[in-house]
């Protein structure tokens, strides 16, 4: 597979070229990408599936689908461009159904809401060891967990075991505990950007796990409070 | 980023030197598959200062060997010598007596978007001398451009002694700061800006893109500012690129050194987003990272455009091709 790669300026003539009406432009692999990607939306979308609940089951497809086919991998993840290509040239179509419209901001313009590498991210740094698992793990949020866990990797990268793990724990709080808390998620992710500026999670008693527990503790000790 | 303010001592140049620090030349090697054996093989590895221990920057290079970050992964040995720990205990440390204070390597790579940590040592009072040897393997398709890569000391272990000192880290994982702290650049020998070639069928030789939000954030990479080269202009050809282009063509130098004043100027014009570079705040590997590299750097003057761009351009006079590679191209 020869990734290709486009700049945003490049983007920019491509959706201007397209007058409302996306369509792809794909050959070779990427064609064959395409249609695999176009058939599992279609399949979702006759069974019902929007919004969230969408993004996750099309996101640990095209997961899957990415990294056993066409051995992608998490350098291929962290380049822009490439996920540029994907969006504007691969599955535009896609993109602008799920958002009903031609939205820049999904299709090439913010490197984290570029949907098809929003959604890889959301996978991997969830990922439970197999798909069943991650599901399970993921099934009960929202597009605002995304959102809280993709856009706010904090200073200079995720920390990915310590991300897998905050999800597995965020799962095990109990609904109405989620509920009754609504923002619970977006707290846990600020403390742990706040905290990880003078703390290492790793490097904490207990290591991961235990940081994992007390940042928690904190963030349920402070909500509980204010009830 | 803004700047912390830490409630607890850390590791400051003064202690560092009471510790009578060593830090030995780290070695790079990677994995090489030759007839069904693997083979670990030497990386050659330039940097921007004349010794390493000079240098802010390591860049793996592709001199002499077939490494090639788009297949393999490297790894990295490190050798350091604390000849004084007890600098690090007690009233003038940084942990009390009977804490113990541990050494890890941490590692950060904004543009691959990830980061890591490994434990590597302890280090306890009654230490006459502590040898930090250590490996590191990082893994083959998981990185791109660079990464900096640390030796951090933290606290490994708190030991309450009744009466702590109140400006003691208590908090196990709490990090203290760095013995030792440097840039691998794993793609290409280093880039001074990112560069695009493209055709274009509208536009003059080159433009400067700027792209980005906010520079204190948003990375020094070609999707946030680049210069784009038009491959279909008439004077294309003058600038060289095919031939080693960097080294050799006085065109591309003078286009980039164009571009860097250009930028300069820009933030400059911004009053917030200059203070924010003279005080260091900002995340790495941002758009104002460079520019404050290039303030600490190269001592040019600022006061109006025509000033700023002829002493860039005076410096560029001087890179006369070889050491210093002026930009890695994309095409």
């Amino acid at each position: 597979m020869i990734w290709e790669e486009l700049s945003i300026n490049q983007c920019i003539e491509i959706v201007e070229s397209w007058n409302n009406q996306p369509y792809s432009q794909t050959d070779g692999e990427y064609e064959m990408l395409k249609r695999e990607l176009s058939r599992e939306y279609g399949n979702l979308i006759d069974k019902g599936y929007k919004g969230y609940g969408l993004d996750l089951k099309f996101g640990i497809y095209l997961y899957e689908l990415l990294n056993s086919k066409y051995k992608f991998d998490l350098r291929k993840a962290s380049n822009d461009g490439l996920w540029r290509h994907m969006a504007v040239k691969v599955i535009p179509g896609l993109i602008c159904e799920r958002y009903g419209g031609v939205k820049h901001d999904h299709l090439y313009k913010k490197a984290v809401r570029i949907w098809p590498k929003t959604l890889w991210w959301y996978i991997y740094l969830s990922w439970q060891g197999d798909s069943k698992s991650t599901y399970e793990v993921l099934k009960n949020n929202t597009t605002d967990e995304i959102l809280n866990l993709v856009e706010r990797p904090g200073q200079s990268g995720y920390r990915i075991d310590l991300s897998r793990k905050i999800m597995k724990k965020y799962y095990s709080l109990s609904i109405d505990e989620k509920k009754r808390n609504r923002n619970i998620f977006r707290k846990v992710v600020k403390l742990n950007n706040a905290l990880t500026m003078t703390l290492e999670p790793a490097l904490f008693s207990g290591g991961l796990d235990g940081y994992v527990d007390y940042l928690f503790n904190l963030v349920l000790k402070e909500s509980r409070a204010i009830k | 980023m803004k700047n912390v303010i830490r409630s607890f001592k850390t590791i400051t140049d003064e202690l560092r030197e009471k510790l009578e620090l060593t830090i030995n030349d780290y070695e790079f090697t990677y994995y090489k598959e030759i007839d069904d054996e693997i083979i670990e093989k030497e990386i050659f590895v330039e940097s921007d200062g004349d010794t390493q221990s000079n240098s802010n920057r390591l860049m793996l290079s592709t001199k002499d060997s077939d490494f090639d970050s788009e297949r393999h992964g490297f790894n990295i040995y490190g050798s350091l010598n604390v000849d004084n720990p007890k600098a690090l205990f007690g009233k003038d440390g940084i942990a009390n007596e009977s804490s113990t204070i541990g050494v890890a390597i941490s590692w950060r790579s904004k543009q691959s978007k990830q980061r890591n940590v490994s434990k590597v040592a302890k280090i306890i009072s009654k230490d006459q001398h502590t040898a930090i040897d250590f490996f590191y393997e990082f893994e083959k398709q998981t990185l791109r451009d660079e990464l900096v890569f640390e030796v951090i000391l933290y606290l490994e272990n708190f030991a309450d002694e009744g009466k702590n000192m109140s400006y003691h880290a208590k908090r196990v994982g709490t990090i203290f700061g760095v013995l030792d702290s440097f840039v691998i650049a794993l793609d290409g020998t280093g880039s001074l800006f990112p560069i695009v070639v493209a055709p274009s069928n509208n536009d003059p030789l080159w433009c400067l893109d700027m792209h980005f939000n906010d520079p204190r954030t948003d990375s020094f990479s070609a999707e946030n500012i680049c210069i784009r080269i038009n491959s279909n202009h008439e004077n294309y050809e003058l600038l060289d690129m095919d031939k080693g282009g960097m080294y050799t063509s006085v065109l591309l130098r003078e286009i980039v050194a164009n571009a860097i004043a250009m930028i300069i100027f820009h933030l400059k014009s911004d009053s917030e987003i200059w203070e924010s570079i003279l005080t260091d705040d900002f995340e790495e590997s941002s758009i104002c990272n460079f520019v404050r590299y290039c303030i600490n750097t190269h001592h040019w003057k600022y006061d109006g455009i025509a000033e700023l761009s002829r002493s860039v351009r005076k410096k560029f006079d001087s890179i006369s091709g070889g050491k210093n590679d002026l930009g890695r191209i994309e095409h």
